[in-house]
């Protein structure tokens, strides 16, 4: 697969972070939007701890944790319909296009290709982040909750209370989101002073008391917005770097390339009836709370709840332009995509008796985008926002989750061996009572369940990085799953068994088997196409890492499926990559996985990365006579160059379509492909401003042509066809006129060998009075006659006439005709006013028939001086039919 | 039972020097006409395989070397390492292996002409015709 910009250790951690929940009073929100921000936003920069932190496992054992990712979010009342999560994934991807220049790339044979595939990481970061929480596993549960009150309020110690009392009571009644089950959450107050606003004294107060009731590591006081924004002049902008603007999209529409919108927005579905539904309730409906939180701040974010947040048009920031957005790695961007994409908050979270009330409000970014973000905020603002997630982390979450997993660690043993042996025992002789294993192997444990509890220090072990005392619960508790046949916790068991193998630092055995073994279990027994694409993600991004590429790729095919387009197209493409990586590589293999990954994502509306897939493969077939796969890609990517309005690209694929190996082409096709051609032909010129030609070169009826259109014809392109014959184009030289009375002036068109620009042919029959021949017919009717007699008789007439006067040059008048057959060495004489025919021979080589109508010669006069006249066109006689 | 073949002798440069299709009478063409290209690339992606698996034996025929959705690809390699590519959806191993034989032998009489140069494009009808008959007799039979 390609080179991701994380290791996969990273990847791992980044993606199995300690979910943190984040309830904040209405008062604390307004102060953090002085900044423009939500509070959870403020913290989005900041959510690595720079400290490493300690824990010691049970066995007293010191460990060191170095980058943990918290994934702070709010929680939500009911996870994200899954139409919702393709949307953001998609406009993830499609966001996400271009590698740039600086991506890696490797050589295959003569071809260099492009190896980093950005849009994946964002990709997979998304999915990520927009897993669901599931009953089987604990990784995804909150494993904390921040409560956040602003000193400003007026009794704070009493808001803090409310807020942890209400907490805990929606815990209980909702089922989503999940948290860890109690009392395995951890509660840490913030209270948010704000410097310039606040008051001083009562934050002091309040820091004693929290201190004194919640204890050091579970709470603390965050003195932000220390600069006053309405004493600065306009003199100075904020001007620090805003790393905030990476986390929100910035959907500036310089950043979107030509015809995005035009040629996507017919099938992105309309947004705004997929975020309003279900309903929003008006906010008088929450006056029956008595602690109703935000009514007021709700109405006018729906208004702006604009169709698409995601899309188009946005006030771009102003200062992202700052080295902090532009570069960012697409994983934070995307990380934050997903936060912003749907941004949902809570209406009524906080309102257990709307629990019910499913409530979707989205937080649109018009209101952020706008304006700068953070201005509130100084350096040292940001620095103590530092210091307090490190202090969460080290001095709070850390000792907790340590305490806890010692705890759990006593209840697990002790509820193993004997006691354990016992019901074992028990049950296989009395055939007991089976959790009930369907089929699906949804097995009901309950949360007090040894298996379960194994399962939970299982989890809290690998959240705080002790693969090795995760390993081993999973491992057991992995048996206990098979035993009952529960066949998804079985699978998850395994998957996380695997992935903490892969983790430690000692490696006895490849966790590949379990790997193949969960994703197999996943798809077939639970169906849950969901898990086995993460479970997926992960195997193969370990595969990666042990260089084992071709069962990655076997199993990113594996995961293609009807389902899901843009996740096949991906997976298709990561597999190519797979296949291009191996030794020796797979480079055929690898363009034919482009193409079928292309395909899919055109149908997935993902036109660029089509475009861009199809690109990529073609350079593999060309030149090599696949003559039908050639033709396929050109016209694929004929077809989505123009759709992307890139005519250019889109005429050049055409044109190589119209290339001389078509006896292989059904007519039908052929027909198509011409049909094709020829309208992008016409875009094509009409957007280069050759203005309303066609084809070929429009003739006028009057003396004077066009010319302005016909000085530009000398930029026309050459087309292949019909094949023109040059070896038997013929000329026949000052044929009398004979009906028409337009005479050309004075000049042949060539010397002779019929090189001319365009398709011509030869007008046909005129009378003569001359020697010589007056028409191409008879030419060919007397093709027998020799002119040798006719010269010498010649020859003779002029020389008989006097003596040789050698000053009186011999100039044939006879020959008049010139092609293939006769002696062109010199010049053809031609009489001023008389005319000049031209044949010129074509060849259709397509088993359709080609029409062409409209046709001129286009000629230029050399004169004796060297000067070239431009490039003029001749008038059309008539056409001689094929 | 549904006999399609398709037939291509690749040469070093890993260009087609000779195709052709096979099919039981009576097949609806306008299905097969929209994935002849398919055809082409899924015998192009197999090229990987045969230049892999022609390694690990002394054999000529390659029998299957891999698949693709319900294509089969058998392969063969003469001693000038032309390859031949078989695109088929049921297992025929021994209609293959014989077909394989002669036009092996076929092949071996049509480069010894001088006219022919190697890796070019096999354009004799007679070959071809020759090729006909032997597919319907060894695959199609």
């Amino acid at each position: 697969m390609a080179s991701c910009a994380e290791s996969p250790q990273d990847f791992i951690r980044s993606v199995f972070g300690p979910r943190v929940a984040v309830i904040s009073s209405p008062d604390a929100e307004e102060v953090c939007q002085k900044n423009n921000l939500s509070f959870v936003e403020m913290l989005k920069p900041f959510c690595r701890p720079t400290q490493e932190g300690q824990i010691r496992d049970p066995q007293n054992q010191l460990h060191i944790i170095k980058n943990m990712v918290l994934h702070i979010s709010e929680p939500q009342p009911n996870p994200l319909p899954s139409n919702i999560c393709k949307k953001i994934l998609s406009d993830t991807v499609r966001r996400c296009h271009v590698p740039g220049d600086q991506g890696t790339t490797i050589t295959a044979g003569d071809i260099r290709v492009n190896t980093t595939t950005p849009w994946f990481e964002a990709y997979r970061s998304v999915f990520f982040e927009h897993s669901r929480q599931s009953d089987h596993e604990f990784l995804q549960h909150y494993v904390a909750c921040i409560l956040v009150v602003s000193s400003s309020h007026s009794n704070p110690m009493e808001e803090f209370a409310n807020l942890y009392q209400r907490h805990t009571e929606t815990k209980v009644k909702s089922k989503h989101p999940k948290y860890m089950p109690h009392p395995r959450l951890f509660y840490y107050r913030l209270l948010l002073h704000d410097v310039t606003y606040g008051d001083e004294q009562k934050a002091q107060k309040l820091q004693q008391e929290m201190s004194v009731k919640y204890g050091i590591g579970q709470s603390l006081v965050l003195k932000i917005n220390s600069r006053n924004i309405s004493s600065l002049q306009d003199s100075e902008q904020a001007p620090d770097a805003d790393p905030w603007s990476q986390y929100l999209i910035t959907t500036d529409t310089s950043q979107e390339e030509d015809g995005f919108t035009m040629s996507d927005e017919d099938e992105e579905p309309d947004l705004s009836t997929t975020y309003s539904s279900p309903p929003f309730r008006p906010a008088a409906s929450d006056a029956k709370q008595s602690q109703n939180l935000t009514p007021v701040s709700s109405e006018p974010r729906l208004d702006l709840l604009i169709g698409d947040p995601l899309a188009s048009e946005s006030i771009s920031d102003p200062l992202s332009s700052d080295p902090l957005s532009e570069t960012s790695d697409p994983l934070t961007r995307a990380l934050q995509d997903s936060e912003l994409g749907t941004g949902t908050e809570i209406a009524s979270s906080r309102d257990s008796n709307q629990l019910d009330s499913t409530h979707f409000r989205v937080a649109t970014r018009q209101i952020s985008a706008k304006g700068f973000h953070g201005q509130c905020l100084t350096l040292n603002d940001q620095e103590k926002i530092r210091a307090f997630v490190n202090d969460f982390t080290n001095r709070g979450l850390l000792p907790f989750l340590e305490n806890h997993i010692r705890l759990l660690n006593e209840q697990v043993n002790s509820k193993k061996g004997f006691q354990r042996a016992l019901y074992r025992v028990g049950r296989s002789w009395f055939g007991g009572s089976k959790p009930s294993s369907n089929q699906t192997g949804v097995t009901n444990y309950s949360v007090e369940s040894g298996e379960l509890q194994m399962r939970l220090l299982g989890d809290l072990a690998f959240l705080s990085q002790n693969y090795d005392l995760a390993y081993g619960c999973y491992h057991s508790c992995k048996r206990d799953f098979q035993n009952d046949h529960a066949w998804l916790h079985y699978a998850g068991a395994l998957e996380m068994a695997a992935t903490s193998l892969f983790m430690q630092t000692v490696n006895r055995r490849d966790p590949y088997a379990y790997f193949e073994e969960s994703i197999q279990v996943y798809a077939d027994t639970c169906k849950l196409l969901h898990y086995a694409n993460r479970a997926t993600l992960l195997a193969t991004e370990m595969m990666k890492a042990r260089k084992l590429y071709r069962p990655a790729a076997a199993a990113f095919i594996k995961m293609t499926s009807e389902d899901s387009d843009l996740k096949s197209a991906l997976f298709l493409e990561q597999a190519a990559h797979c296949f291009l990586r191996m030794s020796p590589p797979f480079t055929r293999k690898f363009a034919f996985h482009l193409i079928l990954a292309g395909h899919r994502y055109s149908k997935a509306f993902q036109r660029r990365h089509a475009l861009r897939t199809y690109g990529q493969a073609l350079e593999f077939y060309q030149e090599k006579s696949w003559s039908l796969a050639e033709d396929h890609i050109n016209f694929s990517l004929g077809h989505q160059s123009f759709t992307l309005k890139q005519l250019e690209d889109a005429y050049v694929a055409f044109r190589r379509l119209l290339s001389p190996s078509w006896s292989l082409q059904q007519p039908k096709q052929q027909n198509t492909y011409l049909k094709e051609f020829l309208y992008v032909f016409k875009q094509h010129l009409i957007s280069i401003g050759l203005g309303s030609t066609s084809a070929t070169a429009e003739v006028s009826d009057g003396p004077v042509p066009f010319l302005s259109s016909v000085e530009a014809t000398k930029d026309l392109p050459i087309l292949p066809l019909p094949v023109i014959l040059s070896q038997q184009t013929r000329v026949l030289v000052s044929c009398v006129a004979g009906y028409d009375k337009q005479l050309l002036p004075d000049d042949n068109a060539d010397d002779g060998h019929g090189t001319v620009g365009t398709e011509g042919q030869s007008p046909g029959t005129g009378c003569s009075t001359r020697v010589g021949f007056s028409s191409f017919e008879s030419l060919d009717a007397d093709c027998s006659l020799s002119m040798d007699g006719w010269r010498q008789l010649e020859q003779h007439a002029v020389n008989g006439h006097g003596s040789s006067d050698p000053t009186v040059e011999f100039v044939s008048c006879l020959q008049n005709h010139y092609h293939q057959n006769t002696e062109n060495s010199t010049e053809p004489v031609c009489v001023v006013g008389e005319r000049v025919d031209v044949e010129l021979m074509v060849h259709n080589p397509l088993q359709i028939e080609l029409c062409l109508g409209k046709l001129s010669l286009l000629w230029e006069h050399n004169s004796p001086d060297g000067q070239r006249s431009d490039v003029k066109n001749s008038n059309l006689h008539y056409i001689a039919g094929d | 039972m549904s006999g399609n073949y398709f037939f291509v002798i690749v040469g070093h440069n890993d260009n087609p020097v000779f195709r052709i299709e096979f099919s039981k009478s009576g097949e609806s063409s306008t299905r097969r006409e929209d994935h002849r290209h398919l055809n082409e690339f899924v015998a192009h992606a197999a090229l990987d395989h045969v230049d892999e698996t022609m390694w690990t034996t002394t054999a000529m025929n390659l029998r299957i070397v891999d698949k693709f959705n319900e294509w089969f690809v058998s392969a063969f390699v003469t001693a000038s390492r032309m390859r031949y590519v078989i695109l088929h959806d049921v297992k025929n191993e021994d209609g293959i292996k014989n077909f394989f034989q002669d036009v092996y032998e076929l092949y071996i009489k049509a480069s010894m002409n001088p006219f022919y140069r190697v890796n070019t494009q096999i354009e004799s009808p007679m070959f071809k015709r020759k090729v006909l008959t032997l597919g319907k007799k060894h695959l199609l039979g």
